[in-house]
């Protein structure tokens, strides 16, 4: 039985009015995966999760009208729900994450940098996409509630509570 | 640094050290899985009204006492007015006075009734536009039809898409393509004509109203259109009827004899899912509905359009068909009169890791009691009334999403050079 090719296949074809698929995928996919991959703390879900979305944004076509929004949209979205899939994993204490850069690697950095990630991880998931959104992705607080879909009042509450709950580890970090 | 500041520097150092690899063979596998999940999706009712009804008689009700049944529920009930005048088919056998039947509904400032006849030939010969995605195989009457769907149609719901007839034996020359229709497109035949809908999408919240076009099933020439209220993505025709599947949950029933007179039955839900996919058993006594929103698969009455009963899927994940479930697909069926799932085939190895039934989708059963199921490479057969897995076979084209088609003539499947029977154990042709 023969492989499948694994040859990078082109994306389809866009419809008319349709977005530009290369220059999209060129400037969106490794924030995506870097988006997905701290609002899940595993950098290999991010890769799926980002995927999905592009799959899910080439499938809606020209029917969108701000292709980097609908692509946050949907990666926040499958975020949480990949979390929902892994509620009982994550409920386990697991501050190294395989991703990690460990200790071993001896970079003090990138250390603080999987910590605060674990640190994340164990936040609501609210409170997390939107620390995520509003500091890493460096949103708008009306772009953070349009991509959560809650209100800016919400995202400011979730802010303080999520900026709270992290004070000692960003203390620690320093 | 204040802790904002500090907590931005660390995700970005902890997100610019991760180096994602090419992400475009990913993306592009999961978008053909989605085009296949929602083209199988469209198959699941045609599937699961051929199976249940086989499973009923086999199981339930032997000698027909569903028919019985049925029929004799097949009173005037409905409700709704006339909401246009349509001319009257060219052809066709009512196959039982649809007048004074059940009275219809109207659509709000109901369609001037326009139809369309005779008003596009097709093409000699069945011949798969270049570019285009074969999709939605069945095996009907000594004939395997597909849809052809054009990357515009598939990418943005916005493009062309035309019927083929590829003769179950025979050069393709022999078969038949229909006009460009705007598609994506679902179709059935029966009742007089191959029937499609315009313009099925179901899952793309469409807004442009589909037409439901009446082609010859044996050239593929228009004969008659009509326009729907609303878009729609299914059609089913049996019985000497056509119902149509509605974005907004709702079904129409048309009477080939008598066009004018269409009933429109509203969501039984009252929820804004489509009706993503309709099937009538095949005497046409019973339509199932796949809706959306909350998912669910109903039964009504053909007749009258009354909910008899409704299963939800939120738990069951199916009716005999693949139906997609994340990671884990499944197969299951339900026995009709009351959608008792009574069995699953979720989990059956054909032979390959590779070809579990997440690759799956369910053929017509009619007539052969053995409902088959296929992925890329292989396929199986189950018994229709236990669900017990029979047996696995290899298909001859393994290109990924090329249609296969399980009707009375047997197993066939589409590929450069038409229609190709496909060998099938002795043991899955027993019925």
């Amino acid at each position: 039985m023969s492989e499948p090719s694994k040859a990078v296949p082109p994306f389809p074809a866009a419809g008319v009015g349709g977005p530009d698929w290369e220059p999209l995928y060129r400037s969106h996919y490794a924030g995506s995966v870097r988006l997905a991959g701290l609002l899940t703390g595993d950098y290999h879900h991010g890769e799926e999760i980002a995927q999905d979305a592009f799959a899910r944004l080439l499938e809606a076509g020209a029917r969108v009208e701000n292709p980097a929004a609908y692509l946050r949209a949907t990666v926040v979205n499958l975020s949480r729900s990949r979390l929902r899939r892994l509620v009982l994993a994550r409920r386990r204490p697991d501050p190294a994450s395989p991703d990690s850069p460990g200790a071993d690697e001896g970079i003090e950095a990138a250390a603080a940098a999987g910590a605060i990630r674990a640190a994340l991880r164990r936040l609501p998931t609210r409170q997390r996409e939107a620390l995520v959104l509003r500091f890493y992705g460096d949103l708008s607080l009306a772009e953070v509630a349009s991509t959560m879909g809650v209100s800016e009042g919400a995202v400011k509450t979730h802010l303080h509570r999520g900026l709270a709950a992290l004070a000692p580890q960003l203390e620690a970090l320093r | 640094m204040n802790p904002e500041d500090r907590l931005a520097s660390l995700m970005r150092a902890d997100a610019g050290s991760r180096q994602p690899g090419d992400g475009r063979h990913g993306i592009t596998r999961r978008l053909a899985a989605r085009r296949r999940a929602r083209q199988l999706r469209r198959a699941i009712i045609p599937a699961a009204a051929a199976v249940v009804a086989v499973a009923l008689a086999l199981i339930l009700l032997p000698g027909g006492a569903s028919t019985q049944r049925v029929h004799a529920a097949n009173q005037p009930g409905g409700t709704g007015t006339a909401r246009g005048t349509r001319p009257p088919a060219p052809t066709t056998t009512p196959s039982s006075s649809p007048s004074p039947g059940p009275s219809v509904t109207s659509a709000a400032g109901g369609p001037s009734a326009s139809s369309t006849t005779a008003s596009a030939a097709a093409t000699g010969g069945a011949r798969l536009p270049a570019g285009y995605d074969l999709g939605q195989a069945t095996e009907q009457s000594g004939s395997v039809y597909a849809t052809g769907t054009s990357p515009a149609a598939q990418n943005t719901g916005s493009g062309s898409a035309v019927v083929l007839r590829y003769p179950v034996s025979g050069p393709t020359s022999d078969g038949a393509t229909s006009s460009p229709l705007p598609g994506p497109l679902a179709y059935s035949l029966g009742s007089g004509g191959l029937w499609v809908v315009t313009g099925a999408q179901p899952y793309a919240s469409s807004t442009a109203l589909s037409t439901l076009v009446e082609l010859d099933s044996q050239t593929l020439a228009t004969r008659a259109s009509y326009p729907l209220t609303g878009p729609a993505g299914s059609v089913d025709a049996a019985g000497g009827a056509v119902w149509v599947g509605l974005d907004s949950g709702a079904v129409e029933r048309f009477d080939p004899a008598h066009p004018a007179a269409v009933m429109a039955f509203p969501s039984p839900s009252g929820g804004s899912g489509a009706a993503e996919s309709v099937s009538l058993s095949p005497d046409g006594s019973l339509l199932y509905e796949l809706i959306q929103q909350p998912l669910a698969v109903v039964e009504r009455d053909a007749s009258t359009g009354k909910v008899l009963h409704t299963a939800s899927l939120a738990t069951a994940y199916g009716v005999w068909a693949h139906f997609a479930t994340g990671m884990a697909d499944t197969v299951e069926g339900f026995t009709a009169a009351h959608l008792t799932s009574y069995a699953n085939i979720g989990g059956t190895d054909f032979g390959e890791s590779s070809e579990r039934l997440g690759d799956a989708v369910v053929g017509r059963a009619d007539g052969t009691g053995r409902l088959y199921v296929w992925g890329y490479q292989r396929a199986g057969c189950f018994d229709l009334k236990s669900g017990t897995f029979i047996a696995a076979f290899a298909l001859p084209d393994t290109a990924n999403g090329t249609p296969v088609a399980a009707g009375p003539d047997g197993v066939f499947q589409l590929g450069p050079q038409g229609s190709q029977r496909v060998t099938i154990p002795a043991t899955c042709t027993v019925g």
